[in-house]
């Protein structure tokens, strides 16, 4: 699988701009705007999903725990911009940030004072904040391999499950709800009402492609070819003088904010956030979705992130959705662990040759 | 002048004495061959110098700078490249793409300048690129650029190897075993290489069991026996060492 190297060439985004533009069209057209909500909400999902498609497929990290990264930008974004810090407006960090205008002072329901932080400071303070736990995390556990990793970012992603499970801050079982639309720039509102529902369509896919765009760029740059090279052979990239363990823990950091990232604009547009999101299935599932997506293949994982989340969401795997990811992961591990992208038409049985013996693999001292 | 000066050099693996106090100089523009029987600790003392191993005991000196228990990166950072015995290619990426990670410590473009892709970073990207295609021409393998390098013969993935190593533009190469797995064509021509690189000023340090090639272009050999320094002269003269030919081919 060569790479394409055609340097500063942009063209690809062309074709994928015109089908965002006459899906919209299409859904407008036929009346069923409404798919136009799934659409967003996976365009959200996706963003998760190409980051951590640079973190597997090209740096050769696995995480189990991004849907952790995903939850403290939702929650924290969440419970910044609900939770009501009136009873402490006397106090000196409250007054500090009202100062900095970081806060917005309003009425809730029952006309009691109401003062928040706004959706743009929560959202810096969320992803600084996933960055400084991507960092903290990052360091010890980066130096694991394989399924060692797998299973400390596993447990990371059990931490943040309980403690959005437990704390009452955040909701406990219920998560939190009402929260509000974050006003990305004046008119432009990241809200799941309906009057907004086709700019917030644009809204997602602008800020999906601008990652793509960036993703895309590093992969065909001096740091995508150290990550590349580590993944191909780790000793031979030290000894080209790259720093795998700095590189590493680079692009978990950048994995989490694209996670963190996603996980604020879609706690925004669905106007709260529940325990679910944090789950350990979640995770499970982005992994799949890369998987089949063909790891180091950002286009593979943007298209399969699209299709199986849209498809879930709409309700097409009914009560087996989860069983549905599962067996996406096994059934890919097996036939096609260069993605489905991957498959050529010539039969499943002759890829992988599963019922003939294996030749040994021959190598040349 | 010396480059490298290894001094009491010993590394200990539990009850084995691998490297026992080995001690050489390096001269700058010189082709030194360390030679030895199997277990002479030839490698081990090759991975000491290029970090992947921390000595137990001793000192390697590279321009005046203690480098010994460096760690591999920051090693090649001090201008010291190296190639593997058992070729180690990136797979999935091609024959420039290879080469062109070898520019990493040439380079400095960072996570945000390679996303926003800066004038900057282009520009530096464009030089990779033009120096990448220079060495797999130096090396004459430039028809080979765009094909996967795991695909390529392997004479061709040791000359790849090279060109990469190249690419960090060390003042100090290390070859392990560069003529390991070729026939004897392909051993003429890298032993035309090595030359070519020592004239380009590169020092070359290198480990090999083909001594024809060992004789031919070394300037100097160490010969290593039970991790201990036996002999260090000119290929002439270790050719005619009686110890050497003892460890060689026995009383």
């Amino acid at each position: 699988m060569a790479m394409s190297q055609n340097f500063g060439k942009n063209l690809v985004f062309l074709p994928i701009v015109a089908a965002v533009i006459l899906i919209q069209l299409l859904t407008a057209w036929t009346g069923s705007v409404y798919y136009l909500t799934q659409l967003t909400m996976s365009a959200y999902y996706s963003l998760l999903i190409v980051g951590l498609c640079v973190l597997m497929g090209y740096a050769g990290q696995i995480s189990l725990g991004h849907a952790g990264f995903f939850a403290i930008g939702g929650y924290l974004s969440a419970a910044l911009t609900t939770r009501n810090l009136s009873p402490y407006s006397g106090q000196l960090p409250v007054r500090l940030l009202d100062s900095l205008g970081c806060l917005h002072a309003g009425q809730d329901l029952y006309g009691d004072p109401l003062l928040v932080v706004t959706p743009w400071v929560a959202c810096i303070i969320a992803i600084l904040v996933a960055l400084a736990i991507a960092f903290i995390l990052g360091i010890p556990v980066l130096k694991l391999k394989g399924h060692y990793l797998a299973m400390a970012t596993l447990g990371f992603g059990i931490i943040i499950y309980r403690i959005a499970l437990a704390s009452s801050y955040f909701g406990e079982a219920d998560g939190i709800s009402g929260v509000p639309g974050f006003a990305l720039l004046p008119g432009l509102l990241v809200s799941g009402d309906k009057a907004y529902r086709v700019s917030n369509y644009y809204i997602a896919w602008t800020v999906l492609l601008l990652a793509m765009l960036l993703l895309r760029h590093l992969i065909n740059s001096r740091v995508g070819r150290a990550l590349r090279a580590i993944h191909g052979s780790p000793e031979a990239a030290d000894a080209m003088g790259v720093d795998t363990a700095r590189f590493k823990l680079k692009t978990f950091m950048l994995s989490a904010v694209f996670s963190a990232l996603a996980g604020v604009l879609l706690t925004h547009y669905n106007g709260g956030i529940g325990p679910s999101e944090a789950s350990v299935m979640k995770s499970v599932r982005y992994v799949a979705i890369v998987a089949v997506g063909g790891m180091a293949n950002i286009w593979g994982a943007l298209a399969m992130g699209m299709v199986l989340n849209f498809l879930s969401l709409r309700g097409f795997f009914g009560t087996y959705d989860d069983a549905v990811f599962g067996l996406i992961l096994i059934t890919i591990m097996l036939f096609a662990p260069n993605g489905i992208l991957s498959l050529q038409v010539r039969g499943l049985w002759r890829q992988r040759g599963l019922f003939r013996r294996k030749k040994p693999a021959v190598k040349e001292a | 002048m010396t480059i490298l000066q290894v001094q009491g050099l010993s590394k200990r693996f539990g009850g084995l004495q691998a490297v026992d106090g080995v001690s050489f100089p390096l001269r700058q523009g010189t082709i030194k061959a360390v030679i030895g029987p199997n277990g002479a600790g030839k490698t081990t003392l090759f991975n000491l110098i290029a970090g992947m191993l921390t000595p137990t005991a001793g000192e390697i000196t590279y321009q005046g700078k203690a480098i010994q228990g460096l760690p591999p990166f920051r090693v090649a950072a001090q201008g010291i490249a190296r190639t593997f015995q058992n070729i180690k290619m990136f797979a999935g990426m091609t024959a420039l793409e290879n080469v062109m990670v070898g520019r990493h410590v040439q380079s400095k473009a960072g996570f945000l300048a390679s996303m926003l892709r800066t004038s900057g970073c282009r520009a530096e990207e464009r030089a990779i690129h033009k120096k990448s295609l220079e060495l797999l021409d130096f090396l004459g393998i430039a028809d080979c650029a765009e094909t996967l390098a795991t695909n390529l013969a392997f004479g061709q993935q040791r000359a790849v190897e090279m060109a990469r190593a190249l690419a960090l533009e060390p003042t100090l190469l290390l070859l392990d075993e560069p003529a390991a797995g070729l026939n004897i064509y392909e051993t003429a021509e890298i032993a035309r290489l090595i030359v070519r690189i020592r004239d380009l000023g590169v020092t070359v340090l290198l480990v090999e069991h083909d001594m024809s090639l060992v004789m031919d272009i070394s300037d100097e050999i160490v010969v290593l026996s039970f991790g201990r320094k036996i002999a260090e002269d000119i290929p002439t003269v270790i050719q005619r060492d009686p110890e050497v030919i003892k460890v060689y081919l026995g009383e």
